[in-house]
């Protein structure tokens, strides 16, 4: 495997606003606000932005935010698609622009009012042409009352419960799990708000076999990231994050959010199974380099999926390393140190790839020991994407 | 609601307040307690009183012909034509009349608890009622409109003033503006397929009461949701089948949350294989969501309402 692309670039500096249920401010001004925290962490000038990333369903234009940070020149500018899946693509990007030469400081951002402006767990409306994919798409789940990502995953959790023998309560060691760090996070929505099983097991249905617990919140707030050369980062104000890996995945049978026709079976997650692989192969690394990762938790049941599909547990296998609390604060591998979607805020991603590297800088405010290497994952379900990022 | 009427249910709420833990009346008997009306009644009612027997009166403890007690209030009523004896110590207050403003709130009696009844009456014995306006609640927004729960406390007394009955009512005057609410609106239609020239068939298929899947002309690939190409072979020469209709529970979820107004909830979807070999996602019906099982054998019924694409479901067969 050519490995031209790994530590050429790194993340510089790390931006937010607070994560809250309604802002009371606009989208645009929440990612211009993350976007000059993160300039500022990074020590760079806003002009020197010459290129910015982001990912589908958010509504803020890049030339806009371009603009209005003071931006001159704009080289490089995309925007992944399908949602929360993309959230580690735009870094795939940027790495991809400072390896080329295409771009030298790649903004990556997210910024949305999801809980107060609209309700993003709300179902999909089908307003589109008749004629469109998308429209067509839809078609097949909303005239049968299958109309949200909850009940989109609810479908596999229930082959996969149905298949390996894991539980409710095993979703429900994900939720518990995530409250107890977000718990000692200030930053968190529920900080200082811890579950139990009991409380998990005792929440009310969304859709079965998913209870509330096993969805995460929807937040009101914006994350940005600025990726630059290593060898730039290594001068400036924070210590790099260094991007070992970033891949993107989709795969054979493949629909957005409902993959249920070619495949076999639902009980993986193939397309980061493909990310998984992509990711070892850039980065030379293995499971057992990875101290903590960053799991993609928008819904419990895909946190057990995604652990099979890296490897650090085998297949089927996720329920016994939950039951033994090998993800949690005092685990072999503990996951979501921030509190996680669930826990933290629900930024698609972004929120998780930024404490990755206050954990690699070694200031998380659950810091844990010893972190030289951290696997973070985008949405699952759909065509996704993931991100090695280490210590220099 | 406009600021008039607002204004004017506000005066009415202040008089009715007013009148709490007064009391009105009395009203008089047309009649002495009477043997004839005794027996009119019971006839009416189609009861046979024993008491009208006069032997069998005579050997009861009264040792005389006595009123049923539920005949309490008949001694009080206006008649046919609405009147009383011109006799009244004090007169209702109109505000719970049919008459000025309360021309706008109509009865409902929401509540008769049973009466308690002190003594029988004896024929001769002339009877008067008064009421006491015990509560008026505050306004209600019920489902015949808005409006005030009324609690009267009526007693009936002899001649000398004692106590022959009391009975509570609870009434309703209400704004009629909330009657249209009574009819439910019709249950609106699930949310419509998008339908393209490369889905057509299936939804056109349905009409007829037919599942078709998409098959490949040229290698016999079988695809559910249709499409323009076939995955497999690349061909753009596709038909259809018309599948049998039964089917397995691949997978399914039962959704509560957040509630479309076309479905019950809780609202079961499956994901069904065919025995074809396709997987398709509809509603399950004719189960309790409790009783559905992964490897479940389900048949198509097809959804007919009027106006709107036809839509499979399944139910265990």
């Amino acid at each position: 495997m050519d490995r031209k692309l790994s530590g050429i670039a790194s993340i510089a500096g790390i931006g937010a606003t607070e994560f809250s249920k309604d802002s009371g401010r606009t989208e645009m001004r929440l990612a211009v606000e993350a976007s000059l925290a993160a300039l500022d962490d990074a020590g760079i000038e806003p002009a020197e932005v010459d290129g910015i990333c982001t990912f589908t369903m958010d509504n803020n234009p890049e030339v806009d935010l371009h603009r209005m940070i003071g931006g001159r020149e704009l080289k490089f500018f995309t925007r992944i698609n399908y949602g929360g899946g993309g959230a580690a693509a735009p870094l795939m990007q940027a790495m991809m622009a400072v390896a080329t030469g295409a771009a030298s400081v790649v903004l990556c951002f997210r910024a949305m009012n999801e809980r107060s402006w609209y309700r993003f767990g709300a179902g999909t409306p089908s307003t589109e042409n008749p004629q469109y994919t998308n429209a067509n798409h839809y078609a097949w789940y909303l005239p049968a009352g299958l109309n949200t990502p909850a009940s989109y995953v609810g479908m596999a959790a229930r082959r996969y419960m149905h298949k390996y023998g894991a539980t409710s309560e095993d979703y429900g060691r994900v939720s518990v799990s995530a409250r107890a760090f977000a718990a000692t996070n200030p930053k968190a929505f529920f900080y200082e708000k811890p579950i139990t099983l009991e409380d998990h097991q005792a929440s009310r249905w969304i859709v079965e076999p998913l209870h509330l617990l096993d969805c995460c919140q929807e937040s009101d707030g914006a994350v940005a990231l600025i990726v630059t050369s290593t060898e730039r980062a290594r001068k400036l104000k924070n210590k790099p994050a260094v991007i070992r890996a970033a891949a993107q995945g989709a795969t054979a049978g493949q629909h957005r959010m409902t993959s249920y026709y070619e495949r076999e079976d639902l009980t993986g997650n193939p397309e980061m199974s493909l990310v998984a692989r992509q990711l070892w192969d850039q980065s030379g690394l293995s499971p057992r380099d990875i101290q903590s990762a960053i799991i993609y938790d928008h819904f419990t049941p895909f946190v057990l999926t995604q652990l099979e599909e890296f490897g650090f547990c085998g297949r089927g296998e996720a329920k016994d390393f939950l039951r033994s609390g090998e993800h949690t604060r005092t685990g072999s591998l503990p996951i979501n140190p921030n509190g996680g979607q669930l826990g933290e805020a629900y930024i698609h991603g972004m929120n998780g790839i930024a404490e990755a590297v206050r954990q690699i800088r070694g200031t998380a405010v659950n810091q844990l020991a010893g972190i030289e290497n951290m696997v973070i994952t985008a949405g699952t379900g759909v065509p996704t994407s993931g991100l090695i990022l280490g210590r220099d | 609601m406009n600021q008039q009427t607002a204004k004017s249910d506000e005066d009415m709420e202040r008089r009715l307040a007013a009148y709490v833990g007064r009391q009105y009346g009395a009203i008089y008997a047309w009649d002495r307690v009477n043997a004839p009306m005794i027996r009119h009644w019971a006839e009416a009612l189609d009861y046979d009183y024993p008491l009208l027997d006069p032997e069998i009166a005579k050997s009861t403890r009264h040792r005389e012909l006595v009123a049923p007690a539920s005949m309490l209030q008949v001694w009080l009523m206006p008649g046919l034509k609405n009147q009383r004896l011109p006799v009244l110590t004090c007169p209702t207050p109109r505000t719970f009349q049919d008459s000025g403003r309360a021309r706008l709130y109509r009865h409902h009696r929401n509540g008769l608890r049973p009466g308690i009844f002190p003594r029988p009456l004896k024929v001769g014995e002339l009877i008067t009622t008064s009421t006491i306006v015990e509560k008026v609640s505050e306004r209600k927004n019920t489902r015949l409109g808005p409006g005030y729960f009324t609690t009267f406390l009526q007693e009936y007394h002899d001649e000398q003033g004692g106590v022959v009955g009391t009975m509570r009512l609870r009434i309703l005057r209400y704004h009629p503006e909330g009657q249209r609410l009574k009819q439910l609106p019709a249950r609106p239609a699930p949310p419509q397929p998008g339908i393209s020239q490369d889905t057509a068939q299936f939804w056109e298929g349905l009409k007829q009461n037919k599942l078709l899947i998409q098959k490949c002309s040229d290698c016999g690939t079988l695809i559910h949701p249709p499409e323009p190409v076939c995955r497999n072979c690349q061909s753009l020469d596709l038909g259809t089948i018309e599948a049998s209709g039964k089917g397995t529970v691949f997978s399914f979820v039962v959704a509560h949350h957040p509630k479309v107004a076309a479905f019950d909830y809780p609202h079961p979807i499956g994901l069904v294989e065919l025995d074809e070999g396709v997987r398709i996602v509809a509603p399950l019906t004719g189960v309790d969501p409790g009783e559905i099982e992964i490897g479940m054998k389900v048949v198509v019924e097809f959804d007919n309402v009027e106006g709107q694409n036809r839509l499979p479901k399944f139910r265990p067969s």
